[in-house]
């Protein structure tokens, strides 16, 4: 059996791999999708008070602090058995829908349209933000940037710093908003709308509007059946900030709903032997294997799944595309991965029209930012819709609210089944022969890159260059080759 | 000539700040900002700047932990892959700056990237070679800006 590695995953956080396994005939045996990396967060957190988890957990990644940040003040709303005062809520879903517009953003521009913009199988050196640039022009490049920017200053505002925040306190919000930074959000809302308006167009002239394109988008290549998980309101709509997470199945029934601690009775984790990465199934279901299909255990969250899960969104623009969406795909849950990319860009102007509703409402500049703490509890749980979807921070404290335990699943460890499934598929699909060249390689790769894998928060340590290293095997099993970047 | 001093790094990873501390250290007499990640924030950081300084810890495993690099964009600019999903590796962040943004962007950038010892496990300190360099670093961009040591 021939060993093929494709490493390191260009733009992706953190270190992982995919080992791609032919057989003596030169196609697909099997396909893994490996991390190397250790969890780390989850004990230096022990020790710490509640209040300070939040300002911690907010580096875990650079990228992804504003959605850590949220979801452990919840957790510690929680293990003082505290509401936030309705100002502070505001305030929070504010910042964390400002924080799904500037991480889409960059998500889409950087990561999902330069595989269509250049076309799938260009060259990495022109597919990439950079030769996306060069083909959609510098004007739309630097609106993009400047606009994303305002996302950014309004986080800076609220957060009181651009990059980890810190203003966040168990049942509140440490810092008000002035009536003059109502205003100025108000105006910066308007940049994220148009910036939302803008990346839906480029959406429909790029992909949807290229026959090519949407072949692949609605093949069978980038498929994965699974369940789906993602939070709801009272009327289905998709939430961010809060909510009840609703489990459907491949054919889109119901499977269960939970809140909190619940998340216990549906997700069970299952330790693989070739990854440090645990990987998440539904426990009413029972392991199935790494395997999609309508009996699967497996799971998927994020934009496509909170789409599948959800009636519709609860702003105009998001809705109107929403409906633009089920018009092209139907009812029916859809299991065509590279849609989260089209999920992707609703949540953006979802996101934007949300922090425009937020900043209208005179009452956001309350000073009743914070409410009176209650004895703590031992235990606290904040579950939100990250951007890459489900964050759950579990913590268990002692009476003085000290951490003695933490659990943190993130979206990249719910995704991983349906992750390892779209490669293994992608790599069948695509390679044969044992004819492997750069542009079907990045063909595989896309095969993940819907997910939006951030390796550094799901294995718990920080993003940046990591150690490769690449072992070939050839059809014996032997280790013909090894080439390594440190 | 108006600078900004951009610290790059992670507060709790060690040595991974090391960037940050340089920052920390010119508060107050020059401006500065603090970054976690090296992508369109250091874009968002360097706007409107005539000349830059950015700190950031690397592991080259060539050279003793401490030893501090001055090094230009151009020297970052020969890979531009991209490291991360949102996260453009600083050569690849320039390289967009100056496409995008050429007349708002600093005309005279200077990296000063130090050899860390430990940026994996956790702790707020560097490890003693690189705590050293933080102050050499600080001084020395004191020294390049004219602002008396």
């Amino acid at each position: 059996m021939k060993r093929i590695e494709i490493n390191p995953m260009t733009r992706l956080e953190g270190h992982g791999k995919i080992s791609i396994f032919l057989d003596d005939t030169g196609n697909v045996e099997n396909a893994f999708f490996q991390t190397v990396e250790l969890r780390g967060y989850e004990r230096f957190l022990r020790g710490m008070p509640i209040e300070e988890v939040p300002r911690t957990v907010s580096t875990i990644c650079g990228v992804c602090r504003g959605v850590h940040y949220t979801a452990s003040v919840k957790a510690a709303d929680s293990v003082y058995n505290v509401e936030p005062t309705p100002t502070a809520r505001k305030i929070r879903e504010l910042f964390l829908n400002a924080h799904y517009v500037e991480d889409h953003c960059a998500i889409l521009y950087a990561l999902g349209f330069p595989d269509f913009v250049a076309g799938p199988t260009a060259s990495p050196a022109v597919r990439n933000l950079i030769g996306l640039i060069e083909i959609v022009g510098v004007e739309t490049g630097r609106t993009v940037l400047k606009k994303r920017r305002s996302a950014v200053r309004i986080l800076e505002m609220l957060g009181g710093r651009p990059i980890h925040p810190v203003a966040a306190l168990p049942g509140g919000w440490s810092k008000r908003v002035t009536g003059e930074e109502r205003q100025e959000i108000l105006a910066l809302s308007q940049d994220l709308v148009e910036l939302g308006q803008m990346t839906l167009q480029v959406f429909d002239d790029v992909v949807l509007k290229n026959k090519g394109y949407m072949e692949l988008v609605l093949g069978d290549i980038y498929k994965v059946v699974c369940n789906y998980a993602g939070t709801v309101d009272d009327r289905n709509r998709v939430q961010y900030y809060d909510g009840t997470q609703r489990i459907i199945n491949a054919k889109g029934e119901e499977i269960g709903r939970f809140q909190g601690k619940g998340y216990l009775d549906f997700i069970a984790e299952r330790v693989l032997p070739w990854s440090y990465l645990k990987m998440p199934y539904l426990k009413k279901i029972g392991w199935q294997g790494v395997e999609d299909g309508e009996a699967s255990s497996l799971y998927c969250v994020g934009p496509l799944a909170r789409f599948n899960v959800g009636s519709g969104y609860d702003t105009p623009l998001a809705q109107e595309a929403y409906e633009k969406m089920r018009e092209a795909l139907g009812k029916a849950p859809v299991h065509n991965i590279l849609v989260y990319h089209w999920a992707r860009a609703v949540e953006l102007i979802n996101a934007a029209e949300k922090v425009r509703q937020l900043a209208m409402d005179e009452s956001i500049t309350s000073d009743d930012i914070r409410a009176p703490l209650g004895e703590a509890v031992g235990e606290g749980v904040g579950i939100i819709e990250a951007v890459r979807g489900i964050l759950i921070h579990h913590y268990k404290t002692d009476r003085r609210g000290i951490v003695e335990e933490a659990n943190l699943i993130v979206a990249t460890t719910h995704n991983k089944g349906p992750i390892n499934v779209a490669v293994r598929r992608a790599a069948q699909s695509l390679i044969k022969d044992g004819k492997v060249d750069e542009g079907i390689l990045n063909m595989v790769e896309m095969a993940y890159r819907p997910y939006d894998i951030c390796l550094a928060c799901a294995t718990h340590t920080l993003p940046g260059r990591q150690p490769v290293q690449i072992d070939i095997y050839d059809s014996q099993g032997r280790n013909c080759q090894t080439l390594k970047n440190f | 000539m108006r600078t900004i001093v951009v610290g790059i790094g992670n507060p709790v990873l060690m040595d991974d700040c090391f960037g940050i501390k340089v920052a920390e250290q010119l508060n107050g007499i020059m401006e500065t900002r603090v970054l976690s990640t090296t992508g369109f924030d250091v874009i968002d950081a360097l706007l409107g700047y005539e000349r830059a300084y950015i700190i950031d810890g690397v592991n080259t495993g060539g050279v003793k932990p401490g030893t501090i690099m001055e090094l230009a964009p151009e020297d970052l600019m020969a890979d531009l892959e991209f490291s991360g999903t949102h996260n453009l590796h600083l050569g690849a962040a320039l390289h967009l700056g100056y496409r995008l943004f050429k007349g708002e962007m600093p005309r005279e950038i200077k990296i000063f990237a130090v050899e860390v010892q430990d940026a994996v496990n956790f702790g707020m300190q560097c490890t003693p070679a690189v705590e050293a360099a933080i102050t050499v670093v600080a001084d020395r961009i004191k020294d390049l800006s004219g602002v008396s040591v």
